[in-house]
C-alpha cells in the first residue's frame, strides 16, 4: 500500500511538474478569426478600444515595427499621434491623415525612418477594423472623432473575414498589395521599395519563391532599388493572409516570370 | 490460468453497444434531408471542445494500450518459442489478461466519444459522414473481429500450446494484430481527412465547399501514411513503456526475490522494446512534418514557427525525459551484470552526448516573440542560440542522441560477456546473414547518392553527397571484412564512427548551402545512421553469440530507483502522446475539416500551451488511474507464484 502511494506521488508529481513547465514558457492562443459585430452606433471611446485591440494583434502587426510610448524597431512611436496628425498637414483633417498614413503609408513618412510599412492593411482589416485604429491612434493625445455606423461596420465584416481577394495570379498579386513594393512590368506594378521580379523565376526555384514570401528574411535579395534588401522590410503575414491555393498560384505565377 | 470471463462478456456487450451507437447515430433524424441539424451543441460545466477533448484523448490512450500491446505479446510469444523458454510465453500471457480487461474500458470511451460527437457537434458530424459512411459501418465490424480475435488469443492458449498448435496460436496473434491495425488505419483515414482534404495533390473540396472525391481518395489522403505509419510505430514504443510501468509497480510491491527478479527481467524487456520503438519514431514525426509541409505551407508555418512554436520546445523535454530516462535505466541495470563495471566510466561520455544533444534540440530558433523581446535579442533570433535552432543542428542532435542510445545497449549487451570467439565459429548462416544485412546497408546508404549521381556532380554539394555516402558504404564493408577477421569490435566502431561523421559533416556543412540543399541532408544523416544500427546490431549478436560468460545477471538486484525511472518513461510517453495529440488538432486552428468546414463554435480559438497543459495532464491521470485499476483487476485471478524462471520448456512451432 505504501508502495502504491508513493508510485501515485510520484506520478502526480512528474505530471505537475511538465504541466508547470508548459505553463511557465509564453502563452500564445490562436484567435478565429473575429467578426465584427456591431449593434447601433458605436461611441468615439468604444471604437477606440477595439482599435487597441487591433492595434495589439499579431493579424495587424503593428508592434513589429512601432512603439508606443517608446522608440519601435523599425518605426515611429506613437504617442501623441493623435494630437499631432491634426497640423502634420493642413489641408488633411488628423482623421484624414491618420487613415491615409494607414492606407497608403509612403504618403507620410516621418523623416528619419523609411517607408517600409506594407500598404495592405485595408485588404487584411477590412474598413471597419482600420476606421477602429483610426480611432485608436487618434485617441493617442487627442479626441475620437471617428464614427462608424452599424451599416458601415457590416458591410465590411465579410469583406476582411474574406482574406486577401483574388482567384488568378495577377489579382492576387495586386490585392495582397505585393505591387506597391515590387516591380512587375506584367501586371502592371512599378514598386520601388522590393526587388524586381521581372526574372525572378530565373533566379530562384519556385520552392525558394515560396519561402521568400512566407519567410521573407530568411534569404535577404541583393536588389533592392535602394541596394541590398533590408531584414523587416516585407510583412511576414502573407502565411496567415494567403490561402494554400493562392500562395501556390502566386509561386507558380512567379516562377514563370524569366524562367528559361 | 484463465481469466474470469466476465471481462471480455462486458467487452463484448459494449462493443455492441458502440457498434449501435455508431448506426444510431447515423441514422439520426439530424442526418435526414431537409431536417438541419444545430451546428452544436453545449456541454455542461467544462464546454463541449474540453469534455470531447478529455474522452477522446484517454479513448486514444487506452487504444494505443491495446494496439501496442498485443504487438508487444506476440513477439515476446515469438521470442519464447524460438528460444523454447517458457517466461517468454507467461509474460506474453500475463499481458494478453491485462488486454482482456482493458478491451471493455477502451469501447466505453469509444462509445462515449461517439455519443458525444455526434450530439455536441452533429453538422461536423454529418459532413464527415457524408464521406465516411461505408468506413463507419466498418469500423464495429473490426471491433468485432478483433475482439473475438482476442478471445481466441486468449482462450486457444493452452489448447493450442503442442508443437504444432503453437503456430497456430502466433497465427491468430498476427490476425489479431493486423484487425487492430486496420482499425486504427480506419480511424486515422477520419482524423487526418480532417488536417489535409486533399490526395494526390489534388483537393478534394470544389470552391462551393461540395466533396468532390471518392472515398478511397478521401481515405488516403495527404497525411494519412505518415500519421499511420508514425502511430504504429509510436504504439510499439508506448506498448513497451506501458509494460514497464507495469513491471515497476509489481517490482515494487514484490514480496519475495523471485518476484523481483521477474518484474526486473519484465522491466528490461518492456524499456527495450520502448526503445526499439523510440530509436525511428524522430524520423517518423520528420516525415509527417514534410507531408504536412507539402499539403500546406501555411500549417506548416502555423505549426513550426507560428503559434505553436513553443510546443515544440516542451515537446524537446519531453523527448529528453524519454531518452534520459531509457538510457539511465540502462546504465543502472549494467550494474547488476558481473563484468558492467568495465563500462561505468563511459557513461560520462555518453551523458554529455546526450545532455548537449538536448540542449540543442530544445532551442528555439523562430519562436513568436513579442516586440520587447524581439528588441532586447536584436532581431527575430538569438544572435548566437538561434544558429542551434535550425533544422541542421536539430537533426544532428538527434541523430547523435540516437546513435549514443544504442551504444548504451551495446554496451548493457555486452556487459556480462568475455571476449568473442573466434568469427569462423559461428557457423554459415551467421556469414550469409551477416553479408545480406550488409548489402541490405550499404543499399540504404548509397540509394540518395544514386539518385544524386542520376542527375550528375557538376555542383560541389553533389559531389559530396556522393562521395560521403560512398565513403560511409566503404566503411561498413571495411566494417564486415573486420568481422569476419576476428576483428568486429572494431568493425563496430568504425561503422558507428562513420555514421557519427556523416552526421556531423551533414549538419555542419548545411549552413553553407542553400535551404533546399540542405533539407535534403537529413536523408543521409538518417540513412547512415539506420544503416549504422541495423549492421552493427547483426554484428553484435553474431559476435557474442556463444561468448563466455562472465557472471550470470542478478535479476532483482536492481535499486528501486530504476523502477521509477521505468514509470518516468511511461508517464513521459502518455504525455507526449497527449501534447501530439493537441498538435494534432491546433494546426487546424479554426477548421473542423481545414479550409472546407469553419469552427464557428465558441471553442473556434486554439488555446494556449497552458491550457493545454491542464487538460494533458487530466487524461494522463484519469488513463494512468484506469490503467492502475486494471492492473489490479488483471492480477486479482493470479493466485500462483509468476512463472518466472520455471524450468520447462516450450515446444517449439514446426
Amino acid at each position: 500500500m505504501a508502495n502504491s502511494l508513493k508510485v501515485s506521488g510520484f506520478i502526480v508529481l512528474v505530471v505537475v511538474l511538465i504541466a508547470g513547465f508548459a505553463s511557465l514558457i509564453p502563452q500564445l492562443e490562436s484567435p478565429a478569426p473575429e467578426e465584427l459585430v456591431i449593434s447601433g452606433e458605436l461611441s468615439g471611446a468604444e471604437l477606440a478600444a477595439l482599435g487597441e485591440e487591433v492595434f495589439n494583434s499579431a493579424g495587424a502587426g503593428c508592434l513589429a515595427c512601432h512603439g508606443l510610448g517608446k522608440p519601435g524597431l523599425r518605426a515611429p512611436d506613437l504617442a501623441g499621434i493623435g494630437a499631432a496628425a491634426g497640423d502634420r498637414v493642413a489641408s488633411l483633417s488628423a482623421e484624414q491623415y491618420l487613415r491615409q498614413s494607414l492606407i497608403e503609408p509612403c504618403s507620410f513618412v516621418v523623416s528619419g525612418y523609411d517607408c517600409i510599412m506594407p500598404q495592405t492593411l485595408q485588404q487584411t482589416l477590412g474598413d471597419a477594423k482600420l476606421t477602429a485604429l483610426v480611432a485608436f491612434l487618434q485617441g493617442q493625445g487627442g479626441e475620437v472623432t471617428v464614427r462608424l455606423s452599424a451599416e458601415a461596420a457590416q458591410a465590411s465584416t465579410d469583406e476582411a473575414g474574406a482574406g486577401i481577394a483574388g482567384v488568378t495570379a495577377a489579382e492576387i498579386f495586386t490585392n495582397a498589395g505585393c505591387v506597391a513594393c515590387h516591380t512587375l512590368p506584367t501586371v502592371g506594378a512599378a514598386g520601388q521599395v522590393g526587388p524586381d521580379l521581372s526574372e525572378v523565376g530565373a533566379r530562384l526555384t519556385p520552392d525558394e519563391i515560396r519561402r521568400s514570401i512566407l519567410f521573407p528574411d530568411e534569404q535577404l535579395a541583393a536588389n533592392c532599388p535602394t541596394g541590398p534588401c533590408l531584414a523587416g522590410l516585407m510583412p511576414k503575414a502573407f502565411g496567415e493572409s494567403l490561402s494554400a491555393l493562392q500562395l501556390e498560384t502566386l509561386v507558380v505565377f512567379l516562377a514563370e516570370q524569366g524562367a528559361p | 490460468m484463465q481469466a474470469s470471463l466476465w471481462p471480455s462478456r462486458r467487452a463484448f456487450l459494449v462493443g455492441t453497444s458502440l457498434a449501435l451507437l455508431l448506426i444510431l447515430a447515423i441514422a439520426h433524424p439530424a442526418f435526414a434531408q431537409g431536417e438541419a441539424p444545430p451546428s452544436y451543441r453545449d456541454f455542461p460545466v467544462i464546454g463541449s471542445r474540453v469534455a470531447v477533448w478529455i474522452v477522446a484523448q484517454v479513448h486514444l490512450m487506452l487504444a494505443a494500450f491495446m494496439l501496442g500491446v498485443p504487438m508487444f505479446a506476440l513477439v515476446v510469444e515469438y521470442v519464447g518459442v524460438r528460444s523454447r523458454e517458457r517466461r517468454y510465453d507467461d509474460l506474453a500471457r500475463e499481458f494478453t489478461k491485462l488486454i482482456l480487461v482493458a478491451a471493455s474500458t477502451t469501447a466505453v470511451f469509444g462509445a462515449l466519444l461517439t455519443f458525444l460527437l455526434f450530439t455536441l457537434y452533429p453538422q461536423v458530424m454529418s459532413r464527415l459522414a457524408d464521406v465516411f459512411l461505408p468506413t463507419m459501418v466498418l469500423y464495429p465490424l473490426l471491433f468485432f473481429g478483433e475482439v473475438f480475435a482476442l478471445y481466441l488469443y486468449w482462450y486457444s492458449w493452452d489448447r493450442l500450446n503442442t508443437r504444432s498448435g503453437k503456430r497456430w496460436h502466433l497465427l491468430i496473434g498476427l490476425v489479431l494484430n493486423l484487425i487492430g491495425t486496420t482499425l486504427m488505419f480506419v480511424a486515422n483515414a477520419w482524423l487526418t481527412f480532417s488536417i489535409s482534404p486533399e490526395s494526390g495533390g489534388q483537393p478534394l473540396y470544389d470552391q462551393a465547399g461540395a466533396f468532390t472525391g471518392t472515398l478511397w481518395q478521401a481515405i488516403n489522403n495527404a497525411t494519412w501514411w505518415p500519421i499511420n505509419i508514425h502511430r504504429v510505430i509510436a504504439n510499439i514504443a508506448f506498448g513497451g513503456a506501458v509494460v514497464g510501468l507495469y513491471a515497476a509497480i509489481r517490482f515494487l510491491n514484490s514480496r519475495s526475490e523471485q518476484e523481483r527478479a521477474h518484474y526486473d527481467w519484465m522491466g528490461y524487456v518492456g524499456n527495450f522494446i520502448a526503445v526499439i520503438g523510440l530509436i525511428p519514431l524522430p524520423f517518423a514525426g520528420y516525415y509527417l512534418g514534410r507531408e504536412v509541409y507539402g499539403f500546406s505551407q501555411q500549417m506548416g508555418v502555423t505549426m513550426m514557427g507560428g503559434f505553436l512554436s513553443w510546443l515544440w520546445i516542451l515537446q524537446a523535454m519531453l523527448i529528453a525525459v524519454i531518452f534520459l530516462s531509457a538510457n539511465y535505466y540502462l546504465w543502472i541495470g549494467m550494474g547488476r551484470i558481473q563484468g558492467g563495471e568495465r563500462y561505468r566510466g563511459r557513461i560520462k561520455w555518453l551523458l554529455a552526448i546526450l545532455t548537449l544533444g538536448v540542449l540543442v534540440w530544445a532551442t528555439p530558433h523562430n519562436p513568436v516573440v513579442t516586440a520587447e523581446e524581439q528588441a532586447l535579442i536584436g532581431g527575430a533570433f538569438h544572435p548566437l542560440l538561434g544558429v542551434l535552432g535550425v533544422m541542421s543542428a536539430k537533426n544532428t542532435a538527434v541523430n547523435l542522441m540516437i546513435l549514443t542510445t544504442f551504444v548504451s545497449f551495446l554496451f548493457y549487451r555486452r556487459a556480462g560477456k568475455g571476449e568473442p570467439l573466434p568469427f569462423g565459429s559461428q557457423g554459415r548462416t551467421a556469414k550469409i546473414v551477416l553479408i545480406v544485412v550488409l548489402v541490405i546497408a550499404v543499399l540504404l546508404s548509397l540509394a540518395p547518392a544514386l539518385y544524386v549521381l542520376r542527375d550528375g556532380l557538376a555542383e560541389t554539394s553533389r559531389l559530396l553527397r556522393v562521395g560521403l555516402s560512398g565513403l560511409h558504404g566503404l566503411l561498413l564493408i571495411i566494417g564486415v571484412i573486420l568481422t569476419f577477421r576476428d576483428r568486429g569490435k572494431l568493425g563496430q566502431w568504425i561503422i558507428l564512427g562513420s555514421a557519427a561523421g556523416v552526421v556531423l559533416f551533414f549538419g555542419i556543412y548545411g549552413y553553407f548551402v542553400e535551404a533546399t540543399i540542405r533539407i535534403g541532408f537529413s536523408v543521409y544523416q538518417v540513412l547512415a545512421v539506420l544503416s549504422a544500427l541495423i549492421s552493427t546490431t547483426a554484428i553484435d549478436v553474431f559476435l557474442f553469440q556463444g561468448a563466455p560468460s562472465l557472471g550470470t545477471i542478478a535479476w532483482g538486484k536492481i535499486p528501486a530507483r530504476a523502477q521509477y525511472v521505468l514509470i518516468l518513461l511511461a508517464v513521459g510517453f502518455t504525455w507526449l502522446m497527449g501534447l501530439m495529440g493537441y498538435a494534432r488538432n491546433a494546426i487546424r486552428q479554426h477548421w473542423h475539416i481545414y479550409e472546407v468546414l469553419q469552427d464557428t463554435s465558441a471553442d473556434a480559438f486554439s488555446p494556449t500551451l497552458g491550457f493545454a497543459a491542464r487538460v494533458i495532464s487530466v487524461c494522463v491521470l484519469v488513463f494512468l488511474g484506469l490503467m492502475g485499476f486494471i492492473f489490479w483487476l488483471g492480477n486479482l485471478s493470479e493466485k500462483k507464484a509468476p512463472a518466472a524462471l520455471r524450468p520447462e520448456a516450450l515446444p517449439a512451432a514446426d
